[in-house]
């Protein structure tokens, strides 16, 4: 277990968790199959009992942002979203990322087309908005994200996507699994591109490089 | 007549010659075989009596296995100075495990390699894995085409990455070319080697069509402080020098209900493991519902290993 705050949900939540974000979606054509899987095959109470928890982790910043400044020891220091939108009057919401000004001038947004509203709760900014209008905290950004993301859900539902830590055997342990914002930056959701590790060294390759690299 | 007169007066002095040069020879001679053998006078065993007598490991009982590895253990902390825990975890009834990457998230950042030289105790200066990453073309699986050596930002486009590990064959080709039987398949899909049994001869090595198996030039090299203490005696021991080693699916961890180093390494998710019995795993229904695929299929190899793209 990690020291990292975590948001405990049983395993049964997590299919049903699944099956509510499938049957919300406008998409259910293209995930027809796995949304009736989780809905119509409910693991059973009895096999429940006997498994350990999928714990999914809660990044520590979420519904955060990080204002520049840093603490004695260089630590990041961040505030919730509402320590300034609660304390005074706040702008009408940007519609695109180019129109915000003041404290999130130049803003990096590359996802789609959306506005912010579209995700973004309009009076509490420490909330998110889903499209039937109701509102979720920041931690259960998955249910967010499964609106449009179907086939990336459904795929997180049986453990296909997004990684994990722990026991394969529910059994004998518990596990964790990453939450969509760990590995996505909600607004450029694209993965960066980042440099390799663990090069191969062996005599053989050290020897092609020496004479000059891959033969391609 | 005169030559023999002439030589008689000699003899004496001829004597003493061939005395002195056989003298010299035998100095010679005794000089040049210590010099032949020295390199046997600086043989240090590597091997311990009770190592080279020891049966092989399908013939031990589980208290001679209990034994065998406090040895190893002891060998261990001598040779390296670490104090580690060597155990040997059973293959489960009812357990067959299998592994699915997914090629479209799969973005060649090697963090899989680099875990597995860490749980696995690979030797440091040779940077060893049991996962090689090969940077592929896109609409390509020529695997000759492929470069593991890739030192650029990843992914890139253009590319797609293609992990390569042991594929742990139903219809193992490395198995059957043994010798002396030191690599079989365990029940619960496995193939292992014993390090202690191992000849060397890396007939296995060239057997292996997804050249999986990796040779111990020499003895691996890994500071105290970076050995993995959780160790098991068919998975990540330290291996000794001139023996074959292979992925193990992280046994030691697998076989107490854990995931693989790598799998929890891979920072996308593109990696699934499981027990292929169990219908409501997560491996299964990847196999079940994504167009999964297998590396040289056409060997008749079987492999537990699947591939798959999303799209």
């Amino acid at each position: 277990m990690e020291p990292k705050a975590k948001n405990r949900i049983p395993w049964q939540q997590i299919g049903s968790v699944a099956a509510v974000a499938f049957l919300g979606l406008g998409m259910a054509a293209a995930v027809a199959r796995g949304a009736t899987d989780a809905a119509q095959q409910p693991v059973s109470a009895k096999k429940m009992a006997e498994r350990h928890a999928t714990v999914i982790h809660v990044k520590p910043d979420v519904g955060t942002l990080d204002t520049g400044r840093r603490g004695p020891q260089g630590q990041v220091i961040s505030a919730p979203c509402g320590s300034c939108h609660k304390q005074h009057s706040t702008p009408p919401y940007a519609r695109k990322a180019e129109d915000l000004k003041e404290f999130h001038a130049g803003f990096r947004f590359k996802h789609g087309n959306i506005a912010c509203g579209a995700c973004h709760d309009l009076q509490d900014r420490d909330q998110l908005r889903l499209a039937d209008d109701r509102r979720i905290s920041m931690s259960s950004v998955i249910d967010l994200c499964s609106q449009c993301h179907g086939p990336q859900a459904r795929d997180y539902a049986h453990g296909a996507h997004g990684g994990m830590n722990g026991y394969w055997d529910l059994r004998r342990g518990d596990r964790v699994r990453n939450v969509c914002v760990d590995c996505h930056n909600p607004h450029v959701p694209a993965y960066p591109q980042f440099a390799p590790v663990q090069r191969p060294r062996d005599r053989f390759l050290e020897a092609e490089a020496a004479a000059g690299g891959h033969h391609e | 007549m005169s030559e023999i007169e002439n030589m008689q007066p000699q003899a004496p002095e001829s004597a003493g010659r061939r005395k002195l040069m056989l003298g010299a020879a035998a100095t010679l001679g005794t000089a040049a075989t210590a010099r032949a053998i020295a390199p046997l006078m600086d043989w240090k065993p590597t091997t311990s009596l009770a190592g080279f007598l020891q049966r092989h490991y399908k013939e031990l009982t589980t208290l001679e296995k209990k034994d065998i590895c406090a040895r190893l253990e002891a060998e261990t902390k001598q040779q390296y100075g670490a104090d580690v825990h060597i155990a040997d975890p059973q293959a489960e009834d009812g357990v067959g495990f299998a592994y699915a990457l997914n090629l479209s998230i799969c973005i060649g950042c090697r963090k899989c390699s680099e875990a597995c030289h860490q749980e696995n105790n690979h030797d440091r200066p040779s940077g060893n894995s049991y996962i090689r990453v090969i940077e592929m073309e896109q609409g390509s699986l020529d695997l000759e085409r492929g470069n593991t050596t890739y030192d650029h930002p990843v992914p890139r486009k253009g590319n797609y990455y293609l992990p390569v590990q042991c594929q742990q064959c139903d219809n193992a080709p490395c198995v059957k070319v043994c010798p002396v039987e030191a690599t079989w398949k365990e029940k619960d899909g496995i193939v292992v080697v014993d390090y202690n049994w191992c000849i060397g001869c890396r007939y296995c090595e060239a057997a292996c069509p997804y050249h999986a198996r990796r040779f111990n030039w020499k003895k691996p090299e890994v500071p105290a402080a970076e050995i993995n203490p959780n160790q098991g005696y068919l998975s990540n021991r330290l291996r000794p020098q001139g023996v074959v080693e292979k992925c193990h699916f992280c046994l030691h961890r697998t076989r107490e209900g854990r995931l693989p180093a790598c799998l929890e390494a891979c920072p996308t998710g593109a990696r699934v493991f499981g027990n292929l019995n169990d219908k409501d795993s997560e491996i299964r229904w990847v196999i079940e519902n994504k167009r999964v695929f297998v590396l040289k299929e056409e060997l008749g190899t079987l492999p537990r290993f699947f591939y798959f793209f999303d799209k």
